[in-house]
């Protein structure tokens, strides 16, 4: 059920120089792939917009947001302390697919976000992340995953894994032979796009979780619709997870 | 309960808060957080006579306790309006507010006039004021002798009580909103968004796709708040009033300087719930006062 409530803090965690982990109750359980708008719950007005955060986990109606700090609200987000309020909307959106056979779940930077929890949900008999980073630094919670899936971690100096773009390691895998039916992808529209060449140059299928900038989240300001090679879309409302061939010029 | 029932000329709102047009969808977006039938009622997405795509590239940022937007009045078109919306949303017991543009005088009455055929929809909000299309709305909502003429022309082929809704872009509202009064609005709204941008420091671009957008939300509220009071004193018809209405408070401070209904916009964006929370406030503030609402409208002392 969607519901819209300020809750607590119950705990935030800073896991790296620039990303955070936030936890709080809220009893609504999302479908993987699915997001919540957060903000500040003390009624101040700036900043005043929510901003869509996709789920990192969910457990016995705990919440918890893995949130790149990338502008003043999100700074000011990560100075919170346990016990403030804040403003919880969701979880909005559709979600990812679930498939028995094998998956990858392919993340690039703060897109790995969505994929724990998808990958700790989904029913795939054989599940494996690809994490890139851009180093060893800079990478966060890679413990965490392992916990969860096969990781293999690509960076792009080599310091974390190999070095390598994520869709070089899927090309890779499925050339020795691990060919997944299906892949889930977040991460820099690029990556995402690389990633769906690969996928679609070995007839997997694929599907991409988008990042828009958002008002509402709930389809009511259309502020998020953007103008895809394959489609215009909606990302708060049709999205955010959409099929690969939303990379692919319209005919 | 208080008797919050308030009237715009034969539209009885049964209490003074409505939803702003282009922060409430179509409606049904809300109903997973507050009930619709407890609103005085809602104002739809902006409703043109063919669909509009709205404007490409970034379409909102935000601003210092405020945002701006430039959607371009994306929507589905009067057809589609009212023959898949309207069945919708027809069975909301609050009233239903449809907001609509156009680019020619000759599309404005033609719309109002499909829209008139439509019974249930209790009122037209003339949109004179969208700062975000170019040869729109805010083409005609500068010059009071056009809005005369353009609501005289729509006034004859509707009997739907009639909102003005006008722009804040402009060196004196009162006349603008006059203007539409002599012209046969029922009602107006104000104020519309203000026109300005932002721009992106690093790269030296404008942010928004549209360069410019219309600023509104808490930023804007002692301009709104200031128009509405002025207009109220100008103009015998009813005025609704909004512009960064986000609490009680807000509400009261309208209600206070003459506004009759007033509208709650970017604030459902931050707590989509809001607009109900903000009925149930008003109606126990004037409960533990023992004020009736036409005791507070207007009361500001002067």
């Amino acid at each position: 059920m969607q519901r819209s409530i300020v809750t607590k803090i119950a705990d935030l965690m800073q896991v790296s120089n620039d990303a955070f982990l936030l936890a709080a109750p809220f009893e609504s359980e999302p479908l993987p792939g699915q997001f919540v708008m957060l903000s500040f719950g003390d009624g101040r007005t700036d900043p005043f917009l929510p901003r869509p955060i996709s789920i990192f986990d969910w457990e016995g109606g705990m919440l918890t947001l893995l949130i790149r700090v990338v502008g003043r609200g999100t700074l000011l987000m990560a100075h919170q302390a346990v016990g403030m309020p804040v403003r919880v909307t969701g979880p909005l959106g559709n979600s990812f697919p679930d498939e028995a056979g094998r998956v990858f779940f392919i993340g690039g930077g703060i897109g790995i976000a969505p994929l724990y929890y998808a990958a700790k949900r989904s029913h795939a008999k054989n599940k494996a992340f690809i994490l890139g980073f851009r180093s060893a630094e800079e990478s966060y919670l890679t413990d965490d995953y392992l916990k969860v899936a096969d990781t293999h971690f690509v960076s792009d100096d080599g310091s974390l894994g190999v070095k390598l773009f994520p869709h070089e390691k899927l090309d890779a895998l499925v050339k020795a032979g691990e060919k997944p039916d299906l892949v889930i992808a977040c991460g820099p529209e690029k990556m995402m796009a690389a990633v769906h060449e690969v996928a679609k140059k070995h007839g997997i299928r694929d599907i991409h979780s988008l990042e828009s900038r958002m008002g509402c989240g709930i389809g009511a300001c259309l502020g998020c619709r953007v103008q895809m090679p394959g489609a215009s879309v909606l990302v708060c409302k049709e999205g955010p997870v959409f099929d690969g061939s939303i990379f692919e010029e319209k005919k | 309960m208080t008797d919050l029932r308030v009237h715009i000329s034969k539209t009885t709102l049964k209490n003074p808060i409505l939803t702003a047009s282009g922060t409430f969808g179509y409606g049904p977006e809300f109903e997973p957080y507050l009930d619709l039938n407890k609103l005085g009622g809602f104002c739809t997405k902006g409703i043109s006579l063919e669909p509009r795509p709205g404007n490409p590239g970034i379409r909102i940022v935000e601003t210092a306790s405020g945002m701006l937007n430039s959607i371009g009045l994306e929507n589905c078109g009067s057809r589609v309006f009212l023959d898949e919306t309207m069945p919708k949303i027809a069975h909301y017991d609050t009233a239903i507010i449809v907001n609509f543009y156009a680019y020619s005088e000759d599309d404005f009455v033609k719309l109002a006039a499909v829209l008139s055929e439509n019974p249930r929809i209790d009122a037209l909000e003339m949109n004179l004021s969208c700062p975000n299309v170019k040869q729109g709305g805010s083409a005609f909502g500068a010059d009071p002798k056009l809005i005369e003429s353009l609501t005289a022309a729509v006034r004859k082929v509707t009997a739907k009580t009639l909102i003005v809704k006008l722009s804040p872009n402009v060196a004196d509202i009162t006349l603008t909103a006059r203007a539409a009064e002599a012209g046969g609005a029922d009602a107006v709204s104000l104020i519309n968004t203000l026109v300005g941008t932002a721009v992106d420091r690093r790269t030296r671009r404008f942010i928004l796709g549209n360069k410019v957008g219309g600023l509104s939300g808490p930023a804007i509220k002692p301009v709104a708040l200031r128009m509405v009071w002025q207009t109220a004193k100008a103009v015998k018809i009813p005025v609704i009033g909004m512009g960064g209405i986000a609490t009680l408070g807000d509400v009261l401070d309208f209600l206070i300087v003459g506004a009759r209904a007033v509208q709650v916009g970017s604030a459902n964006f931050v707590d989509p719930g809001i607009a109900q929370t903000l009925a149930e406030g008003l109606d126990r503030y004037l409960a533990e006062r023992q004020e009736t609402i036409d005791q507070l409208i207007g009361s500001v002392q002067e």
